[in-house]
Parts: structure tokens; sequence; C-alpha cells
């Protein structure tokens, strides 16, 4: 735990201080987040489709073969809906997703599926803004964040047989969790950058605790097109790469830490952007992981990828 | 041959969305505000601007990303508060620089200060005097209308204290 509160630390420090003085994020980035609370951000419905796919195997950071040959599909279809509650300081909304999740693997000689999907936890959420500087063409903005999940998916799902279904199964953790967090926003002309670092702090539900998560993302984004961007809105072209990484401690059940939870993931996700005008904007982004670091034996990332929008309709 | 007719595809879309675009061109009538807004530098944030601003009454605004500077049109009756202006600015999350405006009105002079006074809405601007007003005002009788574009300035006159809305003339045309 020590080891990874340093890590927590470092990460931070890093982000938040040796950010390159003259990029900037010109979109919204599509896994992070943005400082900016006017705008679509403000006003704007957002969701996404999101497939990941789980079937590799890590025992102590080597991959190993899976007896059971298990095999995790996890769809997401989040809703969130923003207000602005202070003009250009205040933003307010939740988030509400709905998920789709499978699990294939061998139990003795049988094959077998476990599914489940409804609606998830929903998430209340604010953006306060608490920084902006202003230049000709550029802006340096920073957002604090609070939220609050509060424990809506149904998390006592059970199989055709009346077992329990594992934790990663069902939609719901059912606690009340906070995530807490700070989004830096800097933007010049072409050129922007992002970085959103979230902790969540996660509380016991059943004697059970799913481990702390800190979040980190950093993303670069460049309008391709176009060149010069005259009049707004024009439609408009951009090329994102993000870094997405997660911490995240030992989950414990009756008080006792699981040895097979918790760990580092760093994904890189390259996507693109299409603004089509001053109302709604699509996402599309293919995620890779280029590190994981995960405690014990645990079943870890393929890929995932995600295709997104985001509409004015108000 | 594939990605040639996809690449080509795309960039027809490109070409071909208008969104925005089609903008009817002002009325020979009508006041047009210039403002420099700092900060403007992406377009989905420009959403809030582009709404707070025409809630100050406007006819139509333009947007300009690059140039970080929003361009308003209001009816010639409207009177101007640019007051609100860089309210509304702020308000959509960016802080506004300098004003430049071009409108129709006529010169007047009250306690040897020079006035122009805009068509329709009887809205008063202190006059600064520099070369360029000075010649308009030896050129245009009082009483005449004329187009301006002028930068709007803060003076602060002895006596008389800080006038906000000030005009310094860049260019004017007199009007039949």
């Amino acid at each position: 735990m020590r080891s990874s509160s340093n890590l927590l630390f470092f990460t931070t420090a890093f982000f938040l201080f040796s950010l390159p003085a003259k990029l900037s994020a010109n979109g919204p980035p599509i896994h992070g987040d943005t400082a900016f609370v006017v705008g679509i951000e403000g006003a704007g419905i957002l969701s996404f489709f999101q497939e990941i796919r789980m079937n590799k195997l890590l025992q102590n950071g080597e991959e190993i073969s899976d007896p059971q040959d298990r095999e995790m599909r996890v769809r997401m279809v989040p809703l969130m809906i923003p207000y602005e509650a202070i003009p250009n300081r205040l933003l307010v909304g939740l988030a509400l997703p709905y998920l789709d999740k499978r699990m294939e693997m061998t139990v003795g000689n049988e094959r077998k599926v476990f599914t489940n999907r409804g609606l998830g936890d929903t998430t209340f959420f604010s953006k306060i803004q608490f920084y902006q500087k202003d230049r000709p063409g550029g802006t340096t903005r920073m957002t604090g964040k609070l939220g609050l999940k509060v424990p809506t998916g149904k998390d006592d799902a059970r199989d055709e047989s009346g077992a329990l279904l594992a934790s990663s199964l069902q939609l719901g953790s059912g606690s009340w969790d906070v995530p807490v967090g700070v989004v830096l926003t800097h933007l010049y002309q072409r050129w922007g950058i992002n970085t959103n670092l979230v902790y969540q702090f996660n509380t016991k539900s059943n004697d059970f605790a799913k481990g702390d998560l800190f979040r980190y993302d950093l993303s670069a984004a460049m309008r391709l097109l176009p060149i010069v961007y005259e009049e707004y809105p024009t439609p408009q072209f951009n090329l994102i790469a993000e870094l997405n990484g997660a911490i995240s401690a030992k989950d414990k059940s009756h008080a006792v830490a699981d040895p097979n939870t918790g760990g580092h993931t760093l994904l890189f996700s390259p996507g693109l952007q299409f603004i089509g005008g001053r109302s709604w904007l699509l996402n599309a982004s293919y995620q890779l992981p280029i590190a994981q670091n995960l405690n014990g034996t645990q079943l870890v990332l393929n890929r995932t990828w995600t295709v997104g929008f985001l509409i004015y309709l108000r | 041959m594939r990605l040639r007719k996809t690449v080509a595809g795309i960039s027809a879309l490109f070409l071909l969305l208008p969104a925005g675009r089609a903008q009817a061109a002002e009325s020979a009538d009508s006041k047009i505000v210039k403002i420099n807004v700092k900060g403007l530098a992406c377009p989905f944030c420009a959403y809030g601007l582009e709404k707070r601003l025409k809630e100050t009454g406007a006819d139509k605004v333009k947007i300009y990303i690059d140039k970080g500077m929003a361009q308003i049109s209001y009816a010639e009756k409207k009177s101007l508060d640019l007051e609100q202006v860089k309210e509304a600015v702020k308000k959509g999350g960016f802080n506004p620089g300098s004003i430049e405006m071009i409108a129709k009105g006529a010169l007047s002079q009250k306690d040897r200060r020079w006035i122009f006074e805009l068509a329709n809405s009887k809205d008063l601007f202190l006059v600064k005097m520099d070369e360029v007003s000075e010649k308009m005002i030896k050129e245009v009788k009082a009483g005449t209308t004329v187009r301006i574009l002028a930068a709007v300035e803060t003076i602060v006159e002895q006596g008389h204290g800080e006038h906000p809305a000030s005009l310094k003339i860049l260019s004017y045309e007199k009007l039949k």
C-alpha cells in the first residue's frame, strides 16, 4: 500500500507540474475530461458505446494459460447530463450507465456463460472551475471535481443455479463511493492538452469493499482540419492521443485483502473526433494496454474500443 | 483504391457540410460590434459564447475562432449596451478584449465636446479627439449621417471623469 501511495503521489506531481507549456486541447478528450464548464461541455448530453474484452490471464505480470479459458466482455452505454449551475463556474450533473456483461468459462467439462445486463450505479457529479487564464488564441483552466456514486445498480444478481454472480459481473457495487479530482486544460491554437486526476474513495457494502481507485488521464489533441478555423461552426476533425491509467488498491472481503485484485493498468488510446456543427460531435477510439502490473492472478484487458457522441438537446 | 475512395468521401463530406456557412449579409442599417475574445481556442466551447451573445438582443452572431473575435449585429433601433456584451462574453466563459464598432449616426456638439449619436437608437458616445476625428468634424457637418468604424475606448477627462464608451474614429463614410 505504501509503494502504491508513493506511485500515486509521483504520478500526480508529474502530471500537474511537468505539462509542456505550449500544448493544449482542441476538442474534449474521449476518455479523460476537460476543465471547461461551458459550451457543449456545460449543456450537451453525452453518451458513448464502449466494449471491453478480457481473456488473458496474468500471474504476477506473466501470462499463463487459463484452465477455465475465461473470456469476459463488457458493453457500456452511459448517459451523462450536465447542467451549468453557475455560468463559467459550476457544473453539476449525473451519469447513469447501461451495462451488458458476459463471462464465458469452462466449469468442469462444461462451457458456461454468465450474463447480466441493466442499469448500473448512478454518479452525481460537480465541477467547479477555480483557475482561468485567457490569452489571445489560448487558455489555461483548472477545475476541481467532486462526485457521489450511489448504489442504484443491482449488486446481488444470481446465476441459474441461484449462486451469487462474481462482483465483476454485478451491475452495481452496492457501495456509496466518492470520486474527488482535478482537471487541467491548456489550449493553444490548434493544440490542446488535458489532464484528469481522480481519486475514488470506495466504501464497504455487505462486508466487501472494492479497493480505492486512482485514475489519471493525459490527452493531447490536434486539430487536423481545418488548418485555419474561420467562422464558427465549421466541421472539424481532431486527432486525439490519450494515456489512461488506473491504480487500484486490493479489494477487501470481511476486512481481508484479496491478493488477486488491485494493481496498475495503463492504456494508450488513439482516437478521432469529428465536430460536425454547433451542437454535436462524434468520437471513436481504440485502447491498447501498454502496462498491466496487477497483483496476483487476474484476467486482464486485451482491447477496448469506444464510439461516442455528444449532442445538445436543450 | 478503397482507401482513396474513403478519403475522397470524407473530404467531400467535410466540404459539403454547410453548418453555419450560409449567413445572410448584414443589413446596411444594422450596428456591428466586433469584440476580441481572450481564451477562445476551441470550437466546442464557443457554443455557450454564441448563446450568451444572442441573449443581448443580437440579430446575428458570428464567431471567428482563429481570430479570437466575435461579431455581433444589432438592429438599428436596438439600444447598444456594451457592458452587457462584455458580461455576455464573461458568462460565455471567456474574457472580453478590445471592441470595435461599425454604426450609422451623426455628430453633434455639447458643452464643447463632440458626441456621436447612433441613428434611431439615440445612443450617445463621446468622440475622442485626434487627427481622424478632427478631419471628420471639418468634412462632415453636425447632423449629417455618417457610417463610422470606431474603436471603443475609455477616456478620462479632467472635470468630467471616466467615459468607458468613447469612440476613437478609425474611418468614416458620409452617407447620402
